[in-house]
């Protein structure tokens, strides 16, 4: 009989994102659960465990689901669509809406890029954070912005302007809420007043 | 009582400066709502960080005010180049676009403008008539009922939201889960914080929002190139005629806006059905139906009055018990709590004048809504015709910056992140967001509520089963998850 780590092993290397989406939640429900009967006031674990146990039978569900009767298979795994309608995002107009078809240009030039779009959003954004943490958030908005524009070929005009308001509108935050976003954990630890 | 509180929120909306929250807030709205891709959502969740420093009640009345505006921006899109800036203009496309090809762009601006103020005014008023009962319906609803009333939002928006039925509950649990981090209510017990004090308080709900709402969608956006428009509609027509388009029809206005308002009232519904079933109601019961979808003023009446009379109506279930009718009411119960204003009982007696003054903001909206939209419509054009790559950079700074002001706590930066590159894939793989915000937004509440019914009933869940409204709501919940599986199961018996 295989050896259950190798088929689990073997199951994960065939998935998709979906599957990991899926098997990274039952490994954080089962945590939850496993760590609640740590607590001090067991009480204090009942809705965790609430709340995992449901999470645990939805992907059991889900990862299970062609092995269900047809009923449930459609339960699980179909759109319920009760007013027809799929979605109740309000701001997101293309649910049913065909944006690539319509108005809305798609991205040609992927295949000269060595990453996509969305990744490279992804990683910037990432990146943005991180760069915020140690400088500050004053001093990184424009460094992001600069890269973004860069990317995505906006005319300089535009991207120059971009910088700027970026820079504004963290200052506008700074002053209006009074928070020292100017200063940077490992960088720049003063702010403008350390500049100056 | 009621009628001094009615009293009291009068002077406060009309005072500086509640009364100019309003207009900035429907200004916000406006704009928001006419971006496509952004709406109104996600301008309510950037805006929220930057409520901190207002009060309650104006902390509030802004956030219903974009509210409101975003519902009538997201028709300037919708009109002027066929793409809704929110799901609730998605209807008005379909004669508003054509309008604006034949020459009655601004005309078409005037008849949404006209209509989504009027059937807005009446359809809160009716709200304002229909408090007394709510207050007493209310008041009927105790902790066992509350706790139930959480599961059975979030039933109810997994059957209208994205995905299937387990989907939506898998990821309204997961947001239930990431709610219990820090330390637990009642107990001196951490809960998952691995011994950072970051982490005693918990994750921010409205970061979740702000990552699952603003970043997710940008990473989403970032495919895509260009503007949405890509050419220039002639800003042409008159503006009285599209005011005569609606006021002319008003037995259609009306009946288009209790639509909405009724439609707005069933959490997870939201505006994206209304526009649609008062679209459809307008073309069934009209005489010149075969004219529908070529440019018939009566079908932006139809959808416009239904957006905007959704308001009203998702405020309902919002206000009273926590669960949120759409994105939009998600945002807007997120605002409620940050500013410590719990749904039900304490809207309804000792907050009742700023629940009266949410009401009164929005009539005083929509008149606004009424002259602002008609006379500056005509600008708005110019925002469908920004690249999406301009606001995109923009989003993403205000996003992680409005997440760090919330408590200068950089888990809350890590939190708009992380869930901003969850949702991205929860949206890829078909989870319903919503269902996960609603998570996290009603988890402290319906965990406080099970505590406080487990002790009343000294540790007994039969306290959830025995008292007949908990009972109903049992059922309720049931049949909401199980009843499409018994559907299915007694239609195959048949066949």
């Amino acid at each position: 009989m295989k050896n259950p780590v190798n088929k689990l092993a073997q199951y994960l290397k065939n998935s998709g994102l979906e599957e990991w989406f899926m098997f990274s939640l039952l490994v954080l429900s089962i945590y939850m659960i496993w760590e609640s009967s740590h607590f001090s006031f067991s009480a204090a674990g009942t809705f965790p465990r609430i709340a995992a146990g449901i999470i645990i039978i939805g992907c059991i569900l889900l990862i299970f689901q062609s092995y269900l009767p047809t009923s449930f298979q459609t339960w699980v795994s179909e759109d319920s669509k009760m007013f027809g309608q799929g979605e109740t995002q309000e701001n997101i107009p293309n649910a049913d809406f065909d944006i690539e078809s319509s108005d809305v240009r798609s991205d040609t030039s992927i295949q000269e890029r060595p990453i996509n779009n969305p990744l490279f959003t992804s990683l910037t954004a990432l990146i943005y954070g991180a760069l915020a943490y140690m400088i500050g958030f004053l001093w990184a908005s424009p460094i992001f912005v600069l890269v973004y524009t860069r990317w995505f070929k906006l005319p300089r005009l535009i991207s120059a302007v971009l910088i700027i308001l970026s820079f504004v509108i963290v200052y506008v935050f700074m002053t209006a809420l009074n928070i020292p976003l100017d200063q940077g954990q490992y960088f720049i630890t003063k702010g403008i007043d350390g500049i100056r | 009582m009621v009628f001094d509180n009615i009293v009291q929120a009068i002077e406060v909306v009309l005072s500086w400066p509640t009364i100019g929250w309003v207009v900035v807030g429907l200004l916000i709205g406006i704009i928001g709502g006419a971006l496509p891709g952004i709406g109104t959502a996600l301008t309510m969740a950037l805006v929220l960080p930057l409520t901190i420093p207002l009060g309650p009640t104006n902390a509030v009345i802004l956030l219903v005010s974009i509210y409101s505006g975003g519902m009538y921006g997201g028709s300037v899109a919708a009109i002027l180049v066929n793409v809704p800036g929110t799901g609730g203009a998605a209807a008005t496309t379909l004669d508003g676009y054509p309008m604006a090809r034949n020459g009655r762009a601004i005309e078409a601006l005037a008849t949404s403008a006209t209509a989504s103020g009027i059937a807005g005014f009446f359809t809160v008023l009716t709200l304002f008539l229909l408090s007394p009962i709510l207050i007493e319906l209310v008041l009927l609803f105790g902790s066992p009922e509350y706790f139930l009333l959480a599961f059975l939002g979030l039933a109810m928006i997994t059957i209208v939201a994205r995905g299937s039925i387990v989907k939506g509950l898998v990821a309204g649990a997961f947001g239930l889960a990431l709610s219990t981090i820090g330390i637990a209510p009642n107990y001196p017990v951490q809960r998952y914080t691995f011994g950072n004090i970051a982490l005693f308080d918990g994750l921010s709900f409205i970061a979740a929002l702000i990552g699952m709402f603003a970043l997710a969608e940008m990473i989403k956006l970032s495919v895509e190139q260009g503007s949405i428009a890509e050419e220039n509609i002639e800003l042409s027509g008159s503006i009285l005629t599209g005011v005569r388009n609606s006021v002319n029809h008003p037995k259609l206005l009306i009946k288009s806006g209790y639509i909405g308002m009724f439609i707005g009232a069933i959490p997870g519904a939201g505006a994206t059905v209304s526009n649609f079933i008062s679209y459809g109601e307008a073309y069934r019961s009209s005489d010149e139906s075969e004219t529908f979808g070529s440019g018939n003023p009566l079908g932006v009446i139809a959808s416009e009055a239904a957006n905007n009379g959704t308001i009203g109506g998702s405020l309902i279930p919002t206000l009273s018990f926590g669960i949120p009718g759409s994105n939009s009411t998600a945002v807007l119960l997120g605002g409620l709590l940050m500013h410590g204003l719990r749904p039900g009982p304490q809207l309804f007696e000792s907050e009742l004048a700023t629940t009266y003054g949410i009401f009164i903001a929005l009539l005083v909206g929509n008149i606004i809504i009424l002259f602002v939209g008609i006379f500056i419509m005509t600008r708005l054009g110019i925002l469908t015709r920004i690249s999406i790559h301009i606001i995109i950079p923009m989003i993403i700074v205000l996003a992680l910056v409005g997440g760090y002001t919330l408590r200068t706590n950089w888990i809350d930066v890590l939190t708009v992140l992380g869930l901003g590159f969850i949702g991205y894939i929860m949206v890829k793989q078909n989870y319903s967001i919503i269902a996960f915000v609603l998570g996290m937004i009603l988890g402290p509440i319906a965990e406080e509520n099970l505590i406080r019914a487990l002790m009343l009933s000294d540790g007994s869940y039969l306290i959830f089963v025995t008292k007949p409204l908990s009972l109903l709501i049992v059922i309720l919940l049931l049949s909401v998850l199980f009843g499409p599986v018994v559907k299915e199961i007694v239609a195959n018996k048949s066949t």
